[in-house]
């Protein structure tokens, strides 16, 4: 037995890959599963079901009071329903504050918190018609709520986040800056996201912060890779498509592009060990590689021929290269227990 | 119920597993052989993670549409027979190659495109030999089934899956008892909650069920939500399938089901009565949208099982149904806001109710722990 073995977790591609190999009984199996930990035990659940309920609980209470004041019920007072709203912000803030930083009930009012605060800014420009667009609104919503956010240290309340500031950001694309051409509007995408994806992996690397998940950052760099790629995909094609792209376009793209492609498989392969980026940075360049053999015109034929086999050439190496990875990121981090 | 503080519990590790199963079960393993302690260390590195296997999937898809469309500019295969032939030249191989070849997972997904171009064309030929949809759906859930069994690839079996079931709703719309669909519908669940439920039995009831555990059970939990998206538009189904209410007692019985599992898991006894009640009242609402309790039901099930992948589906699953429920409900917004808070605020009084049972019934530090884990 090597000192690699001895350090083998239980886990159930493994029970699944023993109970191929030899004749376990069901027994057996039953207290693997439950002493490994694989089947959570009563405290985990109890846990679990505590977090649900007030999750959903709180979710809906929130889209309850944002519904509420979006039907506008004239026979309710305008300082009534400002009470109301206000009322509700103060009480989830107070609710946050008295609670245990590190408790999900602490986490889920500041959510709260960040909700009803929407809510209120949207009640006040309805009442006094202050002439604000919604760009304005979801501006100073993100503004307000961006202290709270980073205090709470939740993986969920920052994903909200991100949404508030690109729904923010589409907006000021549409309603006041009015670009008429997309790769502008994806350039300014894929910079607020990418700034984003960069403060989530600092807010990951400092254990301080308690923030585990790679949720965010997935998600950001989603948000990232998406419009660099149809950027890119844009400027290759351009006037196939409703916009005519100087060369100048396809040089920007290209480098912001390559950045992020080659960014990403240097970081996520050397520094912080995540597959899901390097898999998305091949999907991407595999999408820009069709743009660019289908503006080629070699004809019809060759082309479908060629890119088919291409395709299939890339993922047979990428998925070789994912799987070493993958075993080689494995056998590392037993060797450093 | 037991607290545990799980953060602080030592994982179990192999070796120690292995040595109580040697004591107690000698005969079980090949415990003294090197050679399988070195096969049991390369099946622990070569686990293939989620995001390989759908890289593997769209790579094998993208390719598999250009060839499609570049047979299809060719226009070498224009007659039923030589559709027949090709198609089924090409699943015969895919099913070939993988059945004895066990080849490396990198080519997993070039076969994968094989499979799909052998598939696409088998269902033009069978669609243009057979001109009853009956046939077509009948040859198609024995096809698929005979693929699932054969193939070696987890994305193949999870897509197989699909298909059966999808063809099964073909087949209920065909003989129009669409009131079937319910009864679908349930079966499906039911047999998702005893899979999970009963892993450990089916796993040690036959060497190769564990190979169909994740693709199979993940696509039966994602062909009942499919099913359930019938009821998301209601211009899609309200000609058809009435009765909604059917699947969603289905729905509510499988969520008990795992529920009664659970209370005797964790011997919650005393409470018994009280925690269907409650989930009666809890998910009472959602009868006649049965997408959200197939979504709770999803959610519970991956959670109980420690399967997250499953979990996901559940949150994804709720995420959806919920926010269709909403905007398809025919009532004004007033109304739907006080909906809304009602059922928020039943959450949260279970909630109250949930934690004062737990801290009496634990110690306050356990309690203080676990709940804020």
């Amino acid at each position: 037995m090597t000192e690699k073995f001895k350090k083998l977790e239980v886990s159930r591609h493994l029970l699944y890959f023993l109970s191929k190999k030899g004749d376990l009984e069901e027994e057996m199996l039953e207290k693997a599963f439950q002493d490994s930990g694989i089947y959570p035990d009563g405290g985990k659940m109890a846990s679990f079901l505590n977090r649900l309920m007030l999750g959903i609980g709180a979710i809906f209470l929130i889209c309850g009071v944002i519904f509420f004041f979006a039907y506008n019920w004239a026979e309710l007072h305008k300082f009534h329903k400002l009470a109301v709203i206000g009322s509700l912000v103060l009480i989830s803030g107070l609710f946050a504050l008295f609670q245990k930083r590190e408790s999900y009930a602490h986490k889920i009012s500041i959510v709260a918190l960040c909700g009803f605060t929407g809510a209120l800014f949207a009640q006040f420009g309805q009442i006094y018609q202050t002439g604000a667009n919604a760009y304005d609104l979801f501006l100073g919503w993100t503004l307000m709520v961006s202290a709270w956010v980073i205090v709470s240290r939740f993986p969920a309340l920052w994903v909200f986040y991100v949404a508030l500031i690109n729904t923010t950001v589409i907006l000021y694309i549409g309603q006041v800056s009015r670009i008429m051409t997309p790769l502008p509007a994806f350039y300014l995408l894929s910079g607020v996201n990418g700034l984003l994806w960069i403060i989530s992996e600092f807010l990951i690397k400092d254990k301080s912060l308690g923030m585990k998940s790679r949720i965010l950052p997935r998600i950001v760099g989603l948000l990232t890779f998406i419009p660099l790629t149809l950027a890119f995909s844009f400027a290759i094609l351009d006037i196939r498509f409703f916009y005519q792209a100087t060369e100048m376009d396809l040089i920007v793209s290209a480098f912001a592009w390559g950045l992020a492609f080659f960014g990403s498989l240097l970081i996520y392969r050397l520094m912080i060990k995540d597959l899901f980026f390097l898999a998305c940075s091949v999907i991407s360049a595999m999408c820009v590689f069709c743009v660019m053999i289908f503006k080629m015109e070699f004809g019809e034929l060759f082309t479908l021929a060629f890119l088919g086999v291409c395709i299939l050439l890339i993922t047979f190496f990428t998925v070789k290269f994912l799987i070493k990875t993958n075993k080689k990121w494995k056998q590392q981090s037993l060797a450093a227990e | 119920m037991e607290a545990t503080k799980s953060g602080s519990r030592v994982k179990l590790k192999l070796w120690e597993l292995l040595s109580k199963w040697q004591k107690s079960h000698p005969e079980s393993l090949p415990y003294k052989d090197e050679s399988f302690h070195q096969e049991v260390e390369n099946a622990s590195y070569s686990a293939s993670t989620i995001v390989i296997q759908v890289f593997m999937g769209i790579g094998a898809w993208i390719a598999g549409l250009l060839f499609l469309e570049l047979l299809d500019e060719l226009n070498i295969l224009n007659s039923e027979n030589s559709r027949l032939i090709f198609g089924a030249a090409c699943v015969s191989f895919y099913l070939l190659t993988s059945y004895f070849g066990r080849l490396k997972p990198a080519f997993e997904s070039s076969l994968l495109t094989v499979g799909l171009i052998g598939q696409v064309y088998l269902a033009w030929a069978i669609g243009d030999i057979f001109t009853e949809e009956l046939h077509i759906y009948i040859i198609g859930i024995l096809i698929e089934a005979a693929i699932l069994l054969l193939t070696f690839s987890s994305i193949q079996r999870f897509t197989s899956t699909i298909l059966i079931f999808m063809s099964f709703l073909g087949l209920i719309h065909e003989f129009e008892i669409y009131e079937a669909t319910h009864v679908l519908i349930g079966g499906l669940s039911f047999i998702l909650a005893y899979f999970w439920i009963k892993e450990p039995k089916v796993i040690a009831q036959d060497k190769r069920f564990s190979s169909f555990m994740n693709p199979v059970g993940l696509g039966i939990a994602t062909s009942i939500i499919l099913l359930l998206m019938l009821t998301v538009n209601k211009e899609w189904h309200q000609e058809f399938i009435e009765y909604w209410w059917i699947s969603g007692i289905f729905m509510i019985g499988s969520v008990l089901y795992v529920l009664r599992s659970m209370i005797e898991a964790y011997e919650i006894k005393k409470y018994k009565w009280l925690v269907y009640a409650a989930a009666i009242v809890m998910l009472g609402p959602t009868v006649f949208s049965p997408g959200i309790a197939a979504a709770i039901f999803i959610l519970l099930l991956g959670f109980y099982r420690g399967h997250y992948i499953l979990s996901g589906l559940g949150t994804l699953a709720m995420t959806v149904f919920t926010f269709m429920f909403y905007y398809n409900l025919q009532i004004t917004l007033l109304q739907k806001s006080m909906l809304l808070m009602g059922v928020g605020l039943v959450f949260m009084v279970l909630r109250i109710g949930f934690i004062l049972i737990y801290k009496k019934e634990t110690k306050l530090n356990q309690f203080e722990q676990t709940i804020n884990e």
